[in-house]
């Protein structure tokens, strides 16, 4: 049983972290250079 | 200190000031990827791991995929090492017939290692198989370092690179750090060990009859294999129970002073790595100066009070000079064959880096001396810091300074060409703030728990408090050295040890790539007239100042109720 709570412990720490990682994501913001910055640096061919 | 304590230190800076920038060299060249002479050597081998797991090395990750892969890989770790740790007795290379660890033993040796801390509430003689010390702990002090390493190279690139979204491959980072860097030093490093006298066998107990006519057990094992990479990846985790004070781990005054070095050399050299991989080396060696002053602080100041010895002794019929048969100075919990100043210089070297390992017990030091101690790791480890670990929290700080001096000046701040702004402010301050929450709330929670009052703690009053403080102080900061008074196998040490070190590893290590995440995505303003300049020695000092002034604001109460209040005592 010890086991059992010892694994649902890692695995939920682990979510927590998942978490974090969200919630950093949310403070970074959206990323700008999806729009701009990728699609000026495709070749000349793929952005036609 | 003595001529001889001096000519000790004035050697390790030497020796480090001569191979530090050119293992940086090596590393950063691992780290950029571009074709090397060891490719025939090593290219083979990393293709072969990439195809059979399955990596595209040429798939760079944003932040958060990188992050999820390393949050992925230690998971697993955990959980293997738990599974490893809890069948030990079934499973092969078990010569003293070690049975399977309990639960939490289990668990908090498990997430001790997987997060490079190496707190061990065990015994390796006694507790664990070779199997277990081998394939389990052992691969986890280079897995561990290297993922520490891997989170530098990503926040390096997120200084370095503009405009783009990447900060590299996790598992190629992983991969090639593992490889390139701590496989073959670890190697050679273990083959040195041996010839010093450090013992690398299979055997188990050996039963010998002592001059005295009783019976002693020898233990035997892969010490030296182990002993290697616990030093190099500031692991620091014991194959026995007395860590480096142990004569099979650490046999001689050479042995230790080379050991001593390795402890030091890969987190000094990262400084190096910086510097060329944002191509700047003037950046490097500011963060150096940071690093060596620090170092230089702590390990001096320790030197001279544990050489100095117990003032309480003074006038009670006790010398404590030094003479032809003494080393002199406090030698309680020390190894003759060290002395103090050789004991202090390691202790003042180990709590600054993320290391851990211990040639002399921290409990017996002087009140002072145990202050010193923990003041380095409370500092975060950034003297010069744990591998990878270490540099990142100085960058942090750097970025931090940088803040600071904007606001004092009233211009936008910058580091390295990237403007500094309020998110990466927020990350920082997430950073700053996970450890001493770790560390001041579980230290407060556990005074009132019956078990840490009437078990864990032998010393009442003041050390009592000093030793529990020093335990999450250790865990928080991912150290691993303990006080030595504390018993810590214990239901609630075990599990909030191991939940202090998962969120001082995991929680620090998440912000840092989301910063470099964030930071990579910015273009390089060109410097201009307003632009504090990161590499002169104002800006060291700067460093060191926010460094200090964040780690005594925020533990001198702490600091206070215990050893601070053991040296008054003694003075009065």
């Amino acid at each position: 049983m010890a086991d059992v709570w010892v694994v649902l412990a890692v695995v939920a720490f682990f979510g927590v972290c998942t978490a974090l990682v969200w919630g950093c994501d949310r403070i970074i913001g959206p990323d700008e250079l999806e729009d701009t910055d990728e699609v000026a640096n495709e070749p000349a061919a793929v952005v036609q | 200190m003595t001529l001889a304590a001096w000519a000790q230190f004035v050697a390790l800076v030497v020796v480090l000031a001569v191979t530090a920038p050119p293992l940086g060299r090596y590393i950063a060249r691992v780290y950029e990827g571009g074709p090397s002479r060891l490719d025939r050597v090593f290219g083979p081998v990393e293709r072969f791991i990439y195809r059979i797991c399955r990596i595209d090395p040429e798939r760079e990750q944003r932040w958060n995929v990188y992050t999820l892969s390393l949050l992925a890989f230690s998971v697993v770790g955990v959980l293997f090492l738990y599974l490893m740790l809890r069948i030990q007795g079934s499973l092969a290379l078990n010569p003293t017939d070690m049975v399977n660890v309990t639960p939490a033993l289990a668990f908090n040796t498990a997430v001790s290692f997987v997060t490079n801390t190496n707190w061990q509430n065990y015994g390796g003689e006694s507790t664990l198989s070779h199997f277990s010390q081998m394939v389990g702990l052992t691969v986890q002090n280079f897995v561990s370092a290297a993922v520490g390493m891997a989170v530098m190279a990503a926040l390096i690139r997120g200084l370095a690179r503009a405009g783009k979204r990447t900060i590299g491959n996790f598992w190629v980072d992983l991969v090639r750090t593992c490889l390139r860097i701590l496989l073959p030093i670890a190697l050679v490093f273990a083959v040195v060990l041996i010839a010093t006298g450090v013992i690398q066998n299979l055997h188990g107990f050996t039963e010998v009859h002592t001059v005295a006519g009783a019976t002693q057990k020898i233990p035997g094992g892969p010490v030296a294999s182990q002993e290697s990479i616990k030093m190099l990846g500031t692991n620091g985790g014991g194959f026995f129970n007395a860590n480096s004070a142990h004569p099979f781990e650490n046999p001689t005054s050479f042995s230790d002073f080379l050991e001593l070095y390795s402890i030091l050399i890969v987190p000094f050299a990262l400084a190096f790595t910086f510097g060329r991989m944002v191509k700047d080396k003037r950046q490097g060696y500011a963060v150096v100066a940071v690093m060596a002053i620090l170092w230089f602080g702590a390990a001096v100041t320790l030197q001279y009070l544990e050489t100095g010895g117990n003032s309480a002794l003074d006038g009670r019929g006790t010398t404590q000079a030094v003479t032809a048969t003494s080393p002199g100075g406090n030698l309680e919990g020390k190894e003759l064959r060290f002395g103090p100043a050789a004991s202090a210089l390691w202790g003042g070297s180990t709590t600054g880096t993320s290391n851990g390992s211990v040639n002399s017990l921290h409990d017996s030091y002087t009140a002072s001396g145990g202050l010193v101690t923990m003041v380095n790791m409370k500092l975060g480890e950034v003297s010069p810091g744990g591998v990878g670990v270490g540099i990142n929290g100085l960058l942090v700080m750097a970025i931090l300074a940088v803040f600071i001096a904007g606001l004092m000046v009233g211009r936008t701040p910058e580091y390295l060409g990237k403007k500094i702004q309020a998110s990466d402010v927020k990350l920082v301050a997430i950073y700053i703030l996970v450890m001493p929450l770790i560390v001041l709330g579980f230290t407060a929670g556990s005074v009132f728990v019956g078990s840490v009052k009437h078990t864990s703690i032998f010393n009442p009053g003041a050390h009592g408090f000093s030793e529990l403080l020093y335990a999450f102080t250790s865990a928080g900061n991912n150290n691993g050295s303990a006080f030595a008074g504390l018993t810590g196998n214990t239901a609630w040490m075990n599990s909030t040890l191991a939940v202090a070190m998962l969120f001082g590893r995991f929680f620090l290590i998440i912000p840092t790539l989301a910063l470099a995440g964030s930071l990579v995505r910015k273009k390089h303003v060109p410097p201009s007239a307003g632009t504090f300049p990161t590499h002169t020695p104002l800006f060291v000092v700067l460093v060191i100042g926010v460094i200090l002034i964040v780690g005594a604001l925020t533990f001198l109460p702490a600091l206070a109720l215990g050893p601070i209040v053991e040296q008054l005592k003694i003075l009065h």
